[in-house]
């Protein structure tokens, strides 16, 4: 029991000596313990997809009213649970289509980009306590830089497609990343200002009270902005499919279109995750302490508890136009985001960390509940003059449409 | 820490064998019935008129140096962040004056009507 207890700790050193008691030096013992890590931690968003996948079509079928997969008909497998690997196997079965006017190569390569950066993100998430691929100590940081991977990946989709509605999905896109990137790092800057540390384990650690309810602006910021990141609804325009049918991967088809669908499944469950570790304690809980093992439970109960929402927005929302979102992100989220970060630092130093934590925590939530409201004070304000220039510019019309 | 970048070197590997794998085995299970229609450029059923490496809009590009101001911002502010709890107040209000500078520079671009989506 006590091997369980700590399962993951435990298997390496164990691995490690079972190739040390065979005669293999070191080093090559230690890359091998790594690399079936690695092979193990990778596999964790892939299966975690692969029900993520039917959830997804089963949660969203009842939120608009309709059954989804279900026991009758062609689904295989008890409330269709096997629904997505028959999927999986239609697509790897499915005919290869190259466009004789795509750039082959630059076409062929992108569903492999896309697919190695939506697993590489999995190296720093520590999915429970000791338990992380590598904590390194730039941690977030990594995260965000794959980010720009991913978008490279999209470019290269839609351009090498030479397709126009591949061609727009793509520039749609990389538009959204390149935009929700600024709030998202400044949201994290603020992440780090409390916490103190890039690395997640670090940033875990820190959350005495879940970082939710220390600065929740923040942590709205963030998952919206990392929303529009995985390009999910509302944030759907680079995939629209009533106006440029699927976007960049409109030309894929077989597995490589099957890649892409996976990577954006991944990212959303990363976000999830990301969201969870960073607000939500991550793999803190109760017992953490004498049974590490419920660190994982405990994070996969946050994180599908952040899945959800997000599936509730994706049931629910309405597609936003470019102008829409791009209006959005530069008028709204940013300046918001500036602001957050001015607010926290000096709160954060007329209430140093060395002080009472529910002094620094309430301190903190009120200053970040008043910048709300005073958020919402300035919309409402905005809102008003907008709708009062309507009210002019209709008059002035009918005034000329009619004259006296 | 170089244990640590050791397992992402590894990690790349991993993943890039994953993002292999299903192309590979789809490699060998498809069927291949190749047919100069069938790799014609979807447009709905239509023609396609001209290629799609072509200019587009302007737009995109005011964005994309939009970003790049507030990315090498953030250049500046992460390791400020990161330093955060050592820094005085002199520190923290000097950082506070070069976001207001930016903030700055944001008013600046939507009052000169750029980040409207023409």
């Amino acid at each position: 029991m006590e091997f369980f207890n700590d399962f993951i700790a435990n298997v390496g050193p164990w691995l490690q000596g079972l190739l040390e008691g065979i005669g293999l030096p070191e080093v090559w013992a230690r890359v091998i313990v790594m690399g079936v890590g690695g092979i193990g931690l990778a596999l964790i968003p892939l299966v975690a997809v692969i029900f993520l996948i039917w959830a997804a079509r089963k949660l969203i079928a009842r939120m608009q009213d309709r059954i989804g997969p279900n026991n009758s008909g062609p689904y295989p497998g008890p409330y269709a649970l096997f629904q997505t690997f028959a999927d999986a196997i239609k697509m790897l079965t499915k005919e290869d289509v190259i466009p004789t006017a795509a750039d082959r190569w630059v076409f062929n390569i992108a569903p492999i980009v896309i697919l190695t950066v939506a697993v590489l993100i999995w190296a720093v998430i520590p999915v429970g306590k000791d338990m992380i691929g590598a904590d390194l100590n730039i941690g977030i940081f990594y995260v965000l830089s794959l980010g720009s991977g991913g978008m490279i990946a999209l470019m290269m989709a839609g351009w090498g497609s030479n397709n126009k509605y591949a061609l727009l999905g793509a520039l749609r896109a990389v538009a959204n990343m390149v935009s929700y990137e600024v709030p998202q790092i400044l949201s994290v800057l603020t992440v780090v200002m409390v916490a103190g540390s890039f690395s997640m384990q670090e940033i875990t650690k820190a959350q005495t009270v879940p970082f939710l309810f220390v600065i929740p602006v923040t942590a709205l910021l963030f998952f919206v902005s990392s929303l529009a990141e995985v390009g999910r609804q509302p944030y759907d325009l680079v995939e629209a499919d009533s106006e440029i049918v699927a976007g960049y991967f409109v030309e894929y088809s077989g597995m490589k279109f099957g890649q892409f669908y996976l990577s954006e499944f991944m990212n959303n469950f990363a976000i999830s995750v990301i969201t969870a570790t960073l607000f939500l304690g991550g793999w803190k809980g109760p017992f953490v302490d004498s049974v590490p093992i419920l660190g994982s439970l405990w994070l996969l109960l946050k994180s599908l508890l952040v899945f959800f929402v997000l599936l509730w927005l994706w049931g629910t929302m309405p597609r936003l136009r470019i102008d829409q979102m791009l209006n959005f992100n530069w008028k709204f989220l940013t300046p918001v985001a500036l602001v957050n970060v001015c607010v926290v630092a000096l709160v954060g130093k007329a209430v140093p960390p060395d002080a009472d934590v529910w002094l620094r925590v309430g301190a903190l939530l009120g200053a970040n509940v008043l910048l709300a409201l005073a958020v919402l004070v300035v919309l409402a304000a905005a809102g008003r003059l907008a709708r009062r220039r309507d009210e002019t510019r209709q008059a002035a019309q009918v005034e000329e449409a009619s004259p006296a | 820490m170089l244990d640590q970048f050791t397992f992402i070197g590894i990690f790349l590997i991993v993943a890039l064998i994953f993002g292999v794998a299903p192309l590979t085995i789809a490699f060998v299970l498809r069927p291949k019935k190749p047919n100069p229609r069938k790799a014609e450029t979807y447009e709905c059923g239509l023609q396609p008129h001209g290629e799609a490496w072509v200019q587009f809009k302007a737009q995109y590009y005011i964005f994309a140096l939009a970003f790049v101001v507030f990315d090498v911002e953030a250049v500046f502010l992460l390791p400020w962040a990161l330093a955060y709890n050592q820094l005085g107040l002199y520190a923290v209000v000097e950082a506070i004056i070069f976001i207001l500078i930016l903030l700055g520079a944001l008013v600046y671009v939507w009052r000169k009507n750029a980040l409207e989506w023409m």
